[in-house]
């Protein structure tokens, strides 16, 4: 409805309730300009207040201190160049067997999260958007790991595999295997785990996602595939991937920002192990322990260094093999 | 209409604000209570603190406001950077040194001058190695908060039952300090004897992936072997050479012995016991799988109630002593226990420098290390012990098995610790306990038992040495 004819209606409303609109009421206060930028003011301060105390404040004072030891003669922490960071290089150069594990154990979660994860929850949310037998199940039972706790869940998990209480062990043992592996006892089968259990409590989010996006992509296309013959295979590589493309890289990216945030997982499966360690877990305990803040500013900021130019590009790069397409 | 729904939309958004900004004002504002205790709720529970906050108000008429968090240890620097409403602090791994160095913690060399009882004050009364380690640039900041007892934890209706003895000494069965005529047996032909009495149904031990229970066994040897003043020396780091194994190989002595007994003897331990949940190495313990666990004295109170006492009926032993052990003059094994959790800042009780009620906070410590209040706060946690002197302590008639050995263990044992205020300490180059990077040993020696221990030793010693100038640069 245009504004004139919405003015109209507005006049014959008012008009019938005995009044003229010359003779109505003019609105006292501020205009309706002067509102509107309030209202987005008002709306918007929390938000920015937030973003500039939890976000800009603490990662400038992350920056600051990544050039800062702590001088116990003063109490103050106090310059010290660069001397974090040529720490940080050499211990991850070879100077430090578990800064350099945990560096390549959370380089590791790049190719699990964005090589494995992301296509089976590509392949799984496609099976789910064409109503494969059980589909609606599937749904609840791929998503079931996303909303029970993350605690509860690995030690669901580990029990699961637990050499006398979980059901896994025996029924190896039935099908005749011999020789069964420690999962959890010893490295890398403990890391390999923690990607298992990735990928397992992982595929939910990203199949809702996927899914959701998919089924967004308009019925007439499909249909047209399907009577021009087009295959279940070519449908899916062909029209429903580029067209739910955006979708994907999004996922992408979160994929590889894992590489940074991944914590929880290795605290909660293998919690007294420096083998399994990731980047964040280990400014995580380090923080708790409080020993050597400004090594451990220094630490995140150079992997932070390193690590955004490569997202960056990465997400550059797959902007480049669709076309973005409106539908 | 829509702009009606949009005003009301605003309006109620702008209510949930000042709702919730209220909320927060109200709970920073000055509160009506005269002391605020934040206690980190993990192993010991709140029941302790509860009936000492209650007892503390009929004394004295103060007001007292409990808060039991298990995210405490975490929150405690922001609350001190930051300022908050608490008065007093207890909670694990308190890096009081950085505190104390940074001026965010209330001096307590008054506190220590305070009288608990007639003539005795909190430094007579406060463990003296706890005491001495708890002082920073010549000032007292914290008071040690427990003195835990660690071991291995038996199934004592199990042993019963079975006829077992408890063993006195590691092994061999020729040592002069075991007389199987008595019934004495030695750790290693105990776990032979459990394996053969119930056909390998029951294994002697079962653990977790959460190997640093095997701690409070293998630094106990340490001790046994090296004696608590060489462990003295050890954490005061006055040169690289204390982490020499040809000088000093009692610690690496010590970790052969552990290897002996679980990674070359993986039938005595239930079956991937590096790879099991601590709750999974708990349920099998209390449903007489294993007839051993390594924990410490938090075990009973933590599993109360979620075991059935006709087939687990908890108690703890003194470690076996190793071979080589030091004796006293009368040719007595020394006894010696590690104060479990006192490696780098250990259990603190600290006070904040803003607090708004020091002379109450400073007044329940000092109450808290009164006998009556010492027994009040084991019979609270099931036995744990505050750092503090128990010979005036005797335990109530209801005090179970466990209590009572936790008890006589502390009482007759020469404790140790691995506190430390040395600088590598301090800026977290090295911890005492697994001095190379924090790494224990215990799951790799299990996963690969050809291991050298000797080069492992030589190797973090040749890498200490490298290291060293620059630590204390």
């Amino acid at each position: 409805m245009s504004e004139a004819k919405a003015a109209a209606t507005a006049a014959e409303k008012l008009q019938k309730g005995g009044q003229s609109a010359e003779n109505a009421p003019k609105r006292k206060g501020l205009d309706r300009k002067k509102r509107k930028a309030i209202f987005i003011c008002v709306m918007l301060a929390f938000p920015l207040v937030q973003l500039f105390v939890f976000w800009f404040l603490v990662n400038v004072n992350t920056v600051v201190m990544s050039f800062q030891e702590f001088d116990w003669l003063s109490g103050k922490y106090i310059f010290n160049g660069f001397k974090n960071f040529i720490r940080v290089f050499e211990e991850i150069g070879g100077g430090s067997a578990v800064t350099r594990r945990t560096v390549i154990n959370s380089v590791l979660y790049f190719p699990v999260t964005c090589f494995i994860s992301l296509p089976l929850s590509i392949l799984f949310s496609y099976f789910l958007y064409k109503k494969v037998p059980g589909a609606a199940a599937f749904r609840v039972i791929f998503f079931l790991p996303s909303i029970i706790p993350v605690a509860v869940l690995t030690m669901t998990f580990s029990f699961s595999f637990d050499a006398t209480l979980g059901f896994v062990n025996p029924i190896l043992r039935a099908l005749g295997v011999e020789n069964i592996p420690s999962w959890f006892g010893r490295y890398p089968n403990n890391q390999i785990m923690i990607f298992a259990y990735c990928i397992w409590a992982g595929l939910g989010t990203n199949i809702v996602l996927i899914s959701g996006a998919i089924s967004r992509i308009p019925v007439e296309i499909m249909e047209y595939s399907k009577l021009e013959g087009v295959g279940k295979a070519r449908e899916l590589f062909q029209i429903a991937i580029p067209l739910v493309w955006p979708t994907i890289t999004t996922t992408f990216i979160l994929g590889c920002t894992s590489v940074f945030t991944v914590m929880m997982q290795p605290l909660m499966l293998t919690p007294s192990t420096t083998d399994t360690y990731t980047i964040a877990l280990m400014i995580y305990n380090g923080v708790l322990n409080g020993r050597n803040l400004p090594y451990l500013s220094a630490f995140g900021l150079a992997m932070s260094v390193i690590g955004v130019p490569i997202i960056l590009l990465i997400k550059w790069a797959l902007g480049k093999v669709y076309a973005d397409v409106e539908y | 209409m829509k702009a009606k729904v949009l005003r009301m939309l605003v309006l109620a958004m702008a209510l949930v604000m000042a709702l919730g900004v209220g909320l927060a004002f109200s709970a920073c504002s000055k509160a009506d209570w005269d002391l605020k205790i934040a206690v980190v709720h993990k192993e010991y529970g709140q029941r302790w603190i509860n009936a000492l906050a209650r007892k503390f108000e009929d004394e004295t008429g103060l007001v007292v406001e409990v808060e039991a968090n298990p995210n405490l240890q975490s929150e405690i620097p922001n609350r001190l950077q930051n300022g908050s409403d608490d008065d007093l602090f207890f909670s694990h791994g308190i890096t009081w040194e950085l505190f104390a160095a940074r001026g965010l913690l209330e001096p307590l060399d008054d506190l220590y001058a305070m009288q608990v009882s007639d003539g005795v004050t909190v430094a007579d009364k406060v463990l003296p190695q706890f005491a001495s380690a708890s002082q920073f640039n010549g000032h007292y900041y914290k008071v040690a908060w427990t003195n835990g007892t660690g071991g291995l934890v038996y199934n004592k209706k199990m042993f019963e039952d079975r006829g077992w003895a408890v063993p006195t000494v590691y092994s061999n069965p020729d040592n002069p300090d075991c007389d199987p005529e008595a019934g004495e047996v030695g750790l290693m032909e105990l776990c032979e004897k459990i394996l053969a009495d119930t056909d390998g149904e029951v294994k002697p031990f079962v653990w977790s992936s959460e190997t640093y229970y095997w701690d409070y066994v293998v630094f106990d040897w340490w001790a046994q072997l090296a004696g608590v003043d060489a462990i003295e020396t050890y954490t005061q780091l006055a040169s690289p050479d204390v982490f020499d194994p040809a000088a000093h190989p009692e610690q690496k002595e010590a970790l052969k012995a552990w290897k002996n007994l679980i990674a070359d003897h993986p039938e005595y331990s239930m079956e991937d016991c590096a790879g099991k949940q601590y709750t999974a190495a708990q349920m099998e313990f209390v449903t007489g799988k294993a007839a051993m666990i390594p924990c410490a004295q938090w075990l009973e109170s933590g599993m109360t109630g979620n075991y059935d006492e006709s087939t687990c009926v908890m108690d703890i032993m003194r470690t076996p002593y190793l071979d080589g052990a030091k004796k006293d003059e009368s040719g007595e094994y020394i006894p010696v226990n590690y104060s479990v959790g006192s490696t780098n800042s250990g259990d603190s009780i600290i006070i904040p420098a803003d607090a708004d009620h020091k002379d109450a906070a400073k007044q329940f410590v000092a109450f808290m290390l009164r006998d009556d209040n010492l027994k009040l706060f084991s019979e609270e946690t099931y036995g744990v012990q505050l750092a503090a002197d128990y010979s005036n302590v005797t335990l109530g008639d209801d005090a179970t098995d466990f209590m009572k050995s936790v008890y006589e263990i502390n009482a007759t044992s020469q404790k140790f610790d691995l506190l430390s205020s040395a600088l590598p300490v301090l800026q977290g180059y090295l911890s005492l306990d697994w001095p190379v990077e924090g790494v224990q040993h215990y799951a790799s020696l299990v996963a690969d038992p050809s291991t050298d221990i000797d080069a492992l030793y030589q190797s973090n010693y040749e890498e200490i040495v490298s290291e060293w100038s620059e630590w204390f640069a």
